[in-house]
Parts: structure tokens; sequence; C-alpha cells
């Protein structure tokens, strides 16, 4: 494997996963701003006399709280976290993209773009309005729903053939599913 | 794209998760404990932790000048003051990568640097021209060891993909001919950004 081919398959892997910067940072700024408060309330602690009475007194009860509510509640949100944080951790975050390399780039293409290419050219192609073309662009398979204008039949292998080319055009592959409604709309 | 160790991300994710995790557990046995009548394995649980946390909390260290320091504050103090600078430096490292040359050539009269906006000239203005595409962008990053190129191109929707990424292409050629040497290059159709629906209508023709 060359260099390049090294690089693009960083690259594409890197691209094609959610990166989780902007939770990870989250976490690691609230961690840091709870470490100084912690490490400021420490400091407190070892100078001021009346805030260790204080602390060692306790800290009053919230209003309408009893002493049973506030750990469970205060446990199950953090338990609620925790899972949410560990999703993010382990769970791949696969991007919707599709990615491969050509004789001389990494190519990427966002499935949004795809969808919005064979919507137009299935949308054409039937002589129907962009609008009753609904397309969705899963990792296997690409979903057409179309709905025709009364009276006038929309051929559905047609409609697989322009998915097959859009996506041949660009490199990739995926099954059609192409649904035309039955009840059709007035144009 | 950026440098951005993204394994340390998930880290830092992982380890906060489980933390919160095992406090979120401790808060709620807590609570089903004061509550009274707490199941047997429960009841033994705690019993074995509140007897763990008194012999940690006799525990002290003697520190010649001070005298004798209860060792879990300390143990604490010094774990917290590690956690915010390792932390601090996590917040500080994010979103690093970005190259303001995509390549360095040295030779014995000296050193030649490609600036990104000379890729960024020479590979979007031929691009932005097309009908078929509403906007192009470059950025320059450094990969591992190399630098790479991202050129993304935003394209009009419905417009032919194979003829954008081929139109892309070519211009790539004429770009590695024109620079005489070969940098790797991302490709990437991308979707519409909110700036882009009020650029189209200035584009259109």
């Amino acid at each position: 494997m060359t260099n390049e081919q090294a690089t693009y398959r960083r690259v594409l892997r890197r691209e094609t996963h959610a990166p989780r910067t902007i939770p990870a940072l989250v976490v690691a700024i609230v961690g840091a701003v709870l470490c100084l408060a912690l490490l400021a309330g420490g400091v407190w602690w070892l100078v001021d006399a009346a805030f260790r009475e204080e602390i060692a007194r306790g800290l009053p009860g919230l209003p309408g709280l009893g002493p049973r509510a506030l750990p469970i509640g205060i446990g199950a949100v953090l338990v609620l976290l925790a899972v949410v944080l560990l999703a993010l951790a382990v769970l791949p975050g696969r991007r919707r993209r599709r990615a491969r390399t050509t004789a001389r780039t990494a190519l990427l293409v966002d499935d949004g773009v795809i969808a919005d290419s064979i919507a137009g050219a299935v949308a054409r192609r039937a002589g129907v309005d962009r609008d009753r073309v609904a397309v969705t662009v899963a990792r296997r398979t690409v979903a057409v729903r179309i709905t025709p204008t009364s009276g006038i039949p929309v051929d559905r292998s047609a409609a697989e053939a322009v998915v097959n080319d859009i996506l041949s055009g660009v490199g990739f592959t995926a099954l059609p599913r192409v649904v035309v409604e039955e009840r059709g709309v007035v144009a | 794209m950026s440098a951005t160790s993204r394994v340390w991300n998930r880290v830092l994710l992982f380890v906060a998760g489980a933390v919160l995790l095992l406090v979120g557990c401790a808060a709620l046995a807590a609570g089903v404990v004061s509550a009274g009548n707490p199941p047997d394995w429960l009841r033994r649980a705690a019993t074995r932790a509140v007897d763990a946390w008194g012999t940690a909390a006799a525990w002290t260290w003697e520190i010649e000048g001070i005298g004798t320091v209860p060792t879990i504050p300390l143990i604490a103090a010094t774990v917290v003051v590690l956690l915010t600078v390792v932390l601090m430096i996590f917040v500080f490292t994010r979103g690093r990568g970005r190259s303001t040359t995509v390549l360095e050539v040295d030779s014995v009269d000296g050193r030649t640097t490609v600036d990104r906006n000379v890729v960024e000239a020479l590979l979007t203005e031929p691009l932005i021209r097309r009908p078929d595409v509403l906007s192009a962008r470059t950025g320059a990053y450094r990969v591992g060891k190399a630098r790479a190129v991202e050129l993304a191109i935003t394209v009009r929707p419905g417009a032919s993909l194979g003829a954008v990424v081929a139109a892309a292409e070519g211009v790539i050629a004429e770009w590695d001919q024109l620079l005489g040497a070969r940098i790797p290059i991302l490709l990437h159709l991308s979707d519409r950004r909110w700036r882009d629906a009020l650029r189209s209508t200035m584009r259109a023709r």
C-alpha cells in the first residue's frame, strides 16, 4: 500500500464516522470547571473555620424533597447521563456518506447529495414535479417513492435504471426500490 | 477534517460515562437504603461500603514538618489537580491539524512552500463557474505525517454527480501538472449548508 492510499484510507475512515469532538469537549469543560470548583472549595475549607463547621453540619435540605427523593433523583439523572455518554463512546456513529478511492482522489459523497440528484433525475424521467419524488438513501438500498400524475403511467424499471445510472456515475452501488403510488394527483 | 485524535474523544466519553454510572448507582442505592427495608444483598453491600469508607477515612500520613495528615483528602486533592490539568490539555488540543501550506520543498537554495490560498484559487475557481456547482472550498490539513487537501463541492440539486466528479478530477489533474508533485486530495460532494441557500439565488443563470 502506498503512502497516498494509506492516507486516503485513514481520511475516509475518519470522515465517515462521527468524531464525537463536541460531546467530548462539553464533558471535558464541565469536568474541568467542576474540578476547579472543588479545588476552590477545598482551599476555602482549609482557610475558613466557619465554612468547615457549615460543611460538618451538613448542607441544608432542599424544600419539598425528602431524604430519599434527593439521592434517588440524582442517581436516576446520573445513570441516564452515563448511558448517553457510554452510547456515544461505543456506538460507531456512521455518517450518512459514501466513500471510495479513485485513481487520483479519495471520493466522499453525502447521501443527501445522492438523494437530491436521484430525485431530480427520476422526476425528469417520469415527467412529474420534483416535489412528487421522495428518495431515501440507506446503506445498501435506495428507496424511491413516486406520486404520478393521474392518468399518466410511470415506468418503474426506467426509474430503477435512473437510480443505477446516478450511482454508477460516482462509482457506488445500492439496490433501488422504486414504489409508484397507486393514487396519482391532478397536476 | 482535522488531526484531532478521535480515540481520545471516545476514551474520555467512556471514562466519564463509567464514572457517572458508578456514582449514579451509588446514589440510587443510598436512596433505597435510606428509604428503609432494602433487599439483603443491597444491605450487605452498603454495610461493606460503609466499613471500607470508615477504614479508609482513618488512614493518615505522617509528613515531616507538618504532622499527621489524613490520606483520603490528600489523594482526592492530587487526583483533582491532575484531572484538571489533563482536561485542560484535552480541551486545548482539539481541532488541530489545519495547515497554512500544502507543500514544502527543501533544496540547496532554500525552501519553497505552496500556500493554501494557491490551491484554493486554482482548484475552486474553475469549478464555481460551472452552473451545476453552488460553491466550492478547500482546506489543507495534516494527516499523520502527510499533508492533504480537502476539496468540498456543494452541487446544485439534481446535478449530474458523475459530471461534477469528472470536472473536479480534470481540475485536479491540471493542479498536479502545475505543482509537479502529487498531494493527497479528498474530493467531497457535500450537502448544502444554510448559507448556500442564499448563494444559490445570486448564481441563478
